[in-house]
Order: structure tokens, then C-alpha cells, then sequence
């Protein structure tokens, strides 16, 4: 397949180069801007419904962008993402409600917390082993955190969960306590994430890290600190997870021990699979198919769990490399020529 | 002069079998040196433990007046000693540009005062014409030329080829050639195993032989292919023909 282009490409200099090359920039900012017409119209319309589904959604979003960089970038399977989601939403609430922290100042001090267990794990768990042995202390881990949310009724209510009537104070002038100031928070989460995404893409950590996951060793053997990489990626990744998580109390005044669960962290999995693991835009893409459309369609609740095995057996026998891997095929193929 | 490489005693033992016995060598900076010996003799066993795959059971290795036994390979290869696998090893589902961009990882390091010997690497070696193509699609004498090519982007000065010729054409192997030539002429000290002898000896200016682990031989090609140890051990009926 690749010969064939090889071949087609001084068909590249004919006058129609300009004007595919110029179609070919402006498709991926098609998906781009199809996300913010997605995330403005909760504003534009104005309906509570719209605008809880729009926080939704960034939310969902920004955890499946966080998780990206561990499994996508580095491709360690981490299965402890909702732990530390939950972990963020359950310190957070606790040290607003329980201490009198700031709300703006828990959320650095959970990402901190997180950071540091993240590392206690991380290390451990990847410095001689990695793959499945990540995936098994990680879930072991997440499901530890579980249970502990859920046993400590002293601190966490136990296993019915906590009601927390916490709300951001207003920051630099803005009110972010209504409905649609909790929105742009958890859009901000969603572009901040993005940002560091796209910061570590271009990076030579990221290169790093993808050399990790398509051959640990060769890349140790051209001068990656393969276990240090490793164990970053994870605790950017958690670190973040816990940052959203904080935004998770004030949205919903209620945390209870199943979102730490496990299975979260799978349904975020099947969202990178879905939007294409490994690039900036898929875990967007995946979250708006996965999460976005069967709640519009009110029929989340039933059927999601269905719904995401028949799509992750759909998409791994069709388009391995995810809805945004389909699309950067095609993009590179127009720029060569090839329609 | 300080040498390149220095090994002290090396032995390595897997279990009950020795695979290198309590080899001595010092490597001098700048010049190409073969590795041969039967198979099995301990050449990539050698090779593993120079190069950070594994501690040797005994004894000490140093590059660059650094002790480096046992140091972790991503160390290594900042200290500027980079190996090539057998066969071809490459990042088969990225491009040859991504993946040189990748191997350039410690040259572009922020305080990073190293670089490529070799400026342009990707139109200097012929990799121009496949930038853009997956390196697992690339033809076998391309695929070795790219695994070298990443191990000069680290900015390397001495490289440890384990038989980067095998099973290439004529052509290729001229070419293989000339790439480690111009290399070495840039200043880079190349360590080299390999079974084509043709192809070794034409290139290297000194040889040596392991066998059952151990260094029984150590010279320029014309003595080393003269020494009936080697001929014993190694060359057998083919002593003639390497002549």
C-alpha cells in the first residue's frame, strides 16, 4: 500500500496540490470546532438538561484525554484512572467540607495527594515488570481506594456515599457555583488537559513515550529512561484524574464509592479504543459517540454497557486504530493525492 | 590514549554454563574492530553485557573512563555507547522520520551539548526516499541501514553492530559498507559482530576471535585468518577462501 502512494506522488505536483493540501488543514479543525459548537450550544441554549449533559460530557472527556497519555502516549495499561477520579472528588470534598479548605486550594493539594500515591505505586509496579503486572497492581489499587471510601464511614459516609454541598467560590471575578459556571469549569479541566496532551505530543517526552510502546527495549537502547517515563506518564495521568474528580462534588453534590470502580475505568477504555487511542482528538471523539449520543438519546442508562461491547468489537474488527486513526489516514492520503 | 572500551575479567555464566569467560580487552577510540566466532562462541552474550542487557557475573566494564557494569542501557547510551540488534530492530509502525525523530531523543535534550556525527543522516545513509513509509515496510538492507541510522542520531561515539550483515544482498552489503565506513571516518569507534568474513575483513583493522567464550585470538585480519587456533576453532576447510 505504501509503494502505491510512493508512486502517486508526483501526481502531487499538478495544480489541484493547493487546494487538497488547503482541504487537508482544514479537516482535522473540523473535529475541533464540531467539539466547541458541541460545548457551546449547553451555553447558547440555555436548558438546565443541556447544560448538566455538556458538564457531562467535558467531564467524561477530560478524564478520557488524561487517561490517553498513560495508555495511549505510553501504552502501560493503567486500571486505576477512576480511582483516582473518585480519590479526587472524595479529598476535595472532604478537606471544603470537613476543613475549610478553599475550594482553589484543594484542588492542587488533591493533585498532589494523588501524585504522590500515584508514584508509590507506579514505581513499584513498573520498574521491573509493567504490562499485565501494571494492569493487576493498578487494578488492585483502584479497587483498595474503593473499599476504603467505602469502609471509612467516619470520613467517607461509607458504602451509601456523601452528600456534599460544596461550590467553588468565585475566581478572578467569575462565578463558577451556578450550573453553568460548574460547565466551564469542567470545560476548562477538559482544555487544560487537552493542552497538556498536545504539549506532550510534541515533546521529546512524548516521543519517548511512544518509542516505549512500540519497543521498550530498542528505545531504552537509543537513551529513554524507559521505567522514569513510565512512572511519569502514570502520575500525570492520576494527577489529572484526581484535578477532574474535583470538580465531580460540586457537580453532582453527591460522591459514593462506586466511582471508584473499576468498570469506569474500563467504559473510559473502550472510549479511547473507540475515538482512536494515541491521538489528541480521539479521546473527544470517543466520549462524544460513547457518552454523548446515548444520553441524548436518553438511553444511557440501559443500554450503554451493551452498547460499548458491540462497539469495541466493532471498531477492533473494522478500524483498529479508532474513529481518529481512520481520520488521520485519510487526511495523510489526501495530502498525498489519493482520494 | 584512554581506550573507548575496556573490559576487565567478564564472565558470564547462565547457570552451570559459561557463556564468556574472564575476557580482557581494551577497545582504542576511532577504529573498527571485528567480533567472530563460531556459533555459540559468546559474541552477542559479549555484547549483551558491554551493552547494559545484563551484569556480567564477574568482572568490570568501563567506557570512556566510566565504570559502567552493569549500568541501566538508556545510561549508557547518554554516556554515548549505542548498540544495533541482530537482524533489523526498528519501530516498525512508525515512519523512518518519526523514528529517526525518536532516536535524536538525547541529542535534543535542553542541555545537551551532543550531536549526530553525521549532520543529515536521513539523506547521507538513503533513507530520503522513505521518510514518510512505515519502517516495517521498508526492504531488509533498508530496515539495517535505518537501525544504524538511529544509533548514530543518539549522537553516539562508539556503536556496537551485532551482524548487521546477515542476509543482505551484494549490493547491500557494499553499501552497509560504506555507510560504516563513513562513519568511522566521522570519528565514531565501531565494535562489530559478524559471520560474513568477506564482509568483515574488508572493513575492520583488527579482528577478534572468541570461541567457547573465550578470546583465543586478537589481530589484523591477515594474522587472525592465519592462526591455526582460529582455523582450528572457527574457519575450518573454509581457510582458504578468506585468504
Amino acid at each position: 500500500m505504501n509503494a502505491e502512494m510512493e508512486q502517486v506522488l508526483p501526481a502531487e505536483k499538478t495544480p489541484t496540490k493547493s487546494m487538497r493540501q488547503k482541504l487537508a488543514r482544514i479537516v482535522p479543525w473540523a473535529g475541533w470546532i464540531s467539539l466547541i459548537v458541541l460545548l457551546a450550544i449547553p451555553v447558547l441554549g440555555g436548558s438546565r438538561y443541556l447544560v448538566y449533559i455538556g458538564t457531562l460530557i467535558a467531564l467524561q472527556a477530560a478524564l478520557a484525554v488524561s487517561l490517553n497519555i498513560v495508555m495511549g502516549y505510553a501504552g502501560q495499561f493503567a486500571m486505576s484512572h477512576a480511582a483516582f477520579y473518585g480519590f479526587g472528588a472524595y479529598v476535595s470534598a472532604i478537606l471544603v467540607a470537613s476543613y475549610g479548605v478553599n475550594f482553589w486550594v484543594a484542588i492542587p493539594l488533591s493533585m498532589l495527594i494523588a501524585a504522590l500515591l500515584a508514584a508509590m505505586v507506579g514505581y513499584p509496579a513498573l520498574r521491573n515488570t509493567g504490562g499485565v503486572h501494571l494492569a493487576l497492581i493498578t487494578f488492585a489499587f483502584g479497587e483498595l481506594l474503593r473499599l476504603v471510601a467505602s469502609n471509612w464511614h467516619a470520613v467517607t459516609g461509607g458504602p451509601m456515599g456523601m452528600r456534599v454541598m460544596v461550590s467553588p467560590p468565585p475566581l478572578f471575578g467569575l462565578d463558577l457555583s451556578s450550573a453553568k459556571g460548574l460547565y466551564w469549569l469542567a470545560v476548562g479541566m477538559l482544555l487544560l488537559c487537552l493542552l497538556i496532551t498536545h504539549i506532550i505530543h510534541r515533546s521529546r517526552f512524548g516521543r519517548g513515550l511512544v518509542a516505549i510502546r512500540e519497543d521498550e527495549t530498542l528505545a531504552s537502547f537509543l537513551g529513554v529512561n524507559v521505567v522514569g517515563y513510565k512512572v511519569a506518564a502514570y502520575v500525570i495521568s492520576s494527577m489529572l484524574a484526581a484535578m477532574v474528580g474535583c470538580a465531580y462534588a460540586p457537580f453532582m453534590n453527591f460522591i459514593s464509592p462506586e466511582l471508584l470502580s473499576a468498570h469506569e475505568t474500563i467504559s473510559l477504555i473502550g472510549v479511547l479504543i473507540l475515538g482512536g487511542i494515541g491521538t489528541v482528538a480521539g479521546p473527544i471523539i470517543g466520549t462524544i459517540i460513547f457518552f454523548g449520543i446515548p444520553e441524548m438519546l436518553r438511553v444511557a442508562r440501559l443500554y450503554r454497557l451493551v452498547l460499548l461491547g458491540v462497539i469495541i468489537v466493532l471498531v477492533v474488527l473494522f478500524m483498529p486504530k479508532g474513529v481518529a486513526g481512520v481520520f488521520n489516514d485519510r487526511i495523510a492520503r489526501w495530502k498525498r493525492g489519493i482520494s | 590514549m584512554m581506550p573507548a572500551l575496556r573490559i576487565e575479567g567478564v564472565t558470564q555464566r547462565f547457570g552451570g554454563l559459561v557463556a564468556v569467560r574472564d575476557v580482557n580487552l581494551e577497545l582504542p577510540c576511532g577504529e573498527i574492530i571485528g567480533l567472530i566466532g563460531p556459533n555459540g562462541a559468546g559474541k552477542t552474550t559479549l555484547f549483551n553485557a558491554v551493552s547494559g542487557f545484563f551484569r556480567p557475573t564477574e568482572g568490570r566494564i568501563f567506557f570512556d573512563g566510566h565504570d559502567v557494569t552493569g549500568i541501566a542501557p538508556h545510561r549508557l547510551a547518554r554516556l554515548g555507547l549505542v548498540r544495533t540488534f541482530q537482524g533489523a530492530r526498528v519501530f516498525p509502525k512508525l515512519t523512518v522520520e518519526e523514528g529517526l525523530r525518536t532516536a535524536a531523543h538525547l541529542s535534543l535534550a535542553i542541555a545537551s551539548a551532543r550531536q549526530p556525527v553525521i549532520r543529515d543522516v536521513m539523506s547521507q545513509l538513503g533513507l530520503e526516499r522513505y521518510a514518510h513509509e512505515l519502517a516495517g515496510s521498508l526492504p531488509s538492507g533498508m530496515m539495517r541501514v535505518l537501525g544504524i541510522a538511529m544509533a548514530i542520531q543518539t549522537g553516539a561515539s562508539m556503536l556496537l553492530l551485532d551482524e548487521p550483515a546477515a542476509g543482505l544482498s551484494a549490493e547491500e552489503l557494499t553499501n552497509l559498507q560504506r555507510i560504516i565506513r563513513s562513519v568511522h571516518a566521522a570519528g565514531v569507534t565501531v565494535w562489530v559482530i559478524e559471520h560474513n568474513l568477506h564482509f568483515l575483513m574488508e572493513i575492520v583493522s583488527r579482528a577478534i576471535v572468541l570461541d567457547a567464550g573465550s578470546v583465543i585470538a586478537d589481530g589484523t585480519p591477515v594474522e587472525v585468518t592465519r592462526n591455526p587456533l582460529v582455523i582450528e576453532a572457527y574457519l575450518g576447510v573454509q581457510a582458504d577462501a578468506v585468504n
